[in-house]
């Protein structure tokens, strides 16, 4: 009879244990979509962060069209391109569910470049169709990196849409700044010309001769205008993150009427930043992360500087309001 | 075709150089630089003042669309012109048909992005209006009934433009079609 009270506190004991862990809910990881960016991390001690990632084959815009659309068949993470702003802290664990649903057409997996292993998670998350593959993996450095799916052929996998930022923050976190963004250029190779209105089509052969139809800013022409241009005022501080998923072209970063007062070169937003910057070179497969503040109000034009780019759709808007500075800029006559 | 009846600008007597133009590159440039459009529909009014004479006259003079020789018809719309005035449809240098030129070109200056932050931008919804508008300003003032004032006007401007510049006029024109390429 004791022993059977000893084994029955026993087993509460262990229950008592158990449910706790059971019931509980990993905490999911911070994430956004272009342009937005999750809220600063608070906490002060590392933690076990769960990122759900579905893979899916999207027809999405690509463009707009004066009659009609042009529109394209979108290898995406979570139905977006690009995917989503993944936001952890300095020695985080990242548990990665990377779902691939029985109608894919193909498999998928994530290579993070803020991951330290081999193939920085696609060894060990190759999903095959109707399959979820679940890694654990431990954020060592702080950056600002890009992830990106690395199934055979990997080319094909980025060239198609399949890319995002993940941002490691450092424990000390980042400088506070008033307003930060989600900028993410790409290109597509397609069949048809620019602007073709209907569905255009995933050109190959362009791809590998490093010819794209389109260059943009958060995976559509006009990604950044419009309605969808960013917004800020005058007297903030405004900080971008910024990738580049290539998959073939390097970026030169620029704000026509702005110095960045800060870039972390290559998302290395430990290092030193360079200061009162005009254009940074990001390179396929990079990141770099720029703050300015705004003294004037006005338009200002973010774009690739390899000019040309802006006709394929290499360029966006900053919105900025505010009162005139007439003592930093004016017109005289 | 009918609701380009009403409108009949008086092209003939503005062939002067535009006050805008120093130098033309086309006929066109020597022409108005301005069109009568109060008896186009209200929404066709609205766009040449807030979008054509903004797109336009900044980035260069007005007169080069308004005097361009480009129509651009469904092909219904094309075969009844051609019955009717088979002469003014054969001539590159009076009327050039297209399918979808003002589309092409609408597009081409929707892409041409902003660089100073004060040049006009077209949003989606301008280039659509200012291509609908395109489309029925040159049908109205360049076929129909007001095919053979076209005509004439055109012929005049190309006159001037062989007194005026003669070596540009035969570069323009040696080679028969390629007007077709350039002056759009």
């Amino acid at each position: 009879m004791r022993r059977l009270r000893q084994w029955t506190r026993t087993a509460a004991a262990i229950a008592a244990l158990a449910m706790p862990l059971a019931a509980q809910e990993m905490a999911e990881a911070p994430i956004s979509y272009a342009p937005e960016v999750p809220a600063p991390i608070q906490r002060d001690q590392p933690a076990t962060l769960r990122l759900n990632l579905e893979t899916s084959e999207v027809q999405g815009l690509l463009m707009e069209g004066i009659s009609e659309p042009t529109e394209y068949i979108f290898w995406t993470f979570n139905g977006r391109v690009p995917g989503p702003f993944v936001r952890v802290r300095q020695g985080d664990t990242l548990e990665l569910h990377l779902s691939n649903p029985k109608n894919s057409s193909m498999s998928h997996n994530i290579d993070l470049h803020a991951v330290t292993g081999p193939g920085g998670g696609a060894a060990i998350t190759l999903a095959q169709p109707g399959e979820t593959k679940i890694a654990r993996m431990k954020m060592l450095k702080a950056g600002l990196y890009v992830y990106h799916c690395a199934a055979p052929p990997v080319t094909d996998h980025i060239a198609n849409g399949m890319y995002g930022l993940i941002l490691v923050e450092p424990p000390q976190g980042l400088p506070k700044v008033d307003r930060e963004y989600y900028v993410l250029q790409s290109e597509f190779y397609t069949k048809e010309e620019l602007g073709f209105e209907g569905l255009t089509t995933y050109d190959r052969e362009k791809a590998s001769e490093e010819k794209p139809t389109y260059v943009v800013f958060n995976g559509r022409y006009g990604g950044l205008t419009e309605d969808r241009a960013l917004k800020a005022k005058v007297g903030e501080k405004t900080r971008i993150f910024f990738g580049n998923a290539g998959p073939n072209l390097v970026s030169s970063f620029h704000v026509i009427g702005e110095i960045f007062d800060k870039v972390y070169a290559e998302g290395a937003i430990e290092s030193q930043p360079l200061a009162n910057v005009q254009t940074t070179l990001v390179p396929a497969g990079g990141a770099a992360v720029v703050e300015f503040a705004l003294e004037v109000p006005g338009s200002y034009t973010l774009v690739d500087h390899s000019i040309f780019r802006i006709e394929k759709g290499a360029v966006g808007a900053l919105q900025v309001e505010g009162e005139e500075a007439p003592e930093i800029y004016s017109a005289v006559k | 075709m009918a609701g380009f009846l009403f409108c009949c600008p008086a092209l003939e007597a503005s062939v002067e150089l535009s006050s805008t133009t120093t130098s033309a590159l086309y006929p066109a440039d020597l022409g108005p630089v301005e069109i009568d459009v109060s008896g186009y529909p209200p929404e066709h009014q609205n766009t040449y003042r807030e979008v054509f004479l903004k797109v336009f006259g900044f980035l260069r003079t007005t007169s080069r669309v308004i005097n361009s020789p480009m129509v651009e018809f469904d092909p219904r719309l094309e075969e009844a012109e051609r019955r009717l005035r088979p002469e003014t449809l054969s001539d590159p240098r009076i009327l050039v048909a297209t399918r979808d030129g003002w589309k092409k070109k609408v597009e081409e200056i929707r892409r041409r992005p902003p660089c100073c932050g004060a040049c006009p931008v077209l949003s989606l919804q301008e280039a659509k209006a200012l291509w609908k508008f395109l489309v029925y300003d040159s049908l109205a003032r360049k076929t129909g009934p007001h095919a053979e004032t076209w005509s004439r006007h055109r012929m005049r401007l190309i006159e001037l433009f062989r007194g005026r510049y003669p070596e540009r006029f035969n570069e323009l024109y040696a080679v028969p079609n390629k007007i077709k390429e350039e002056e759009k």
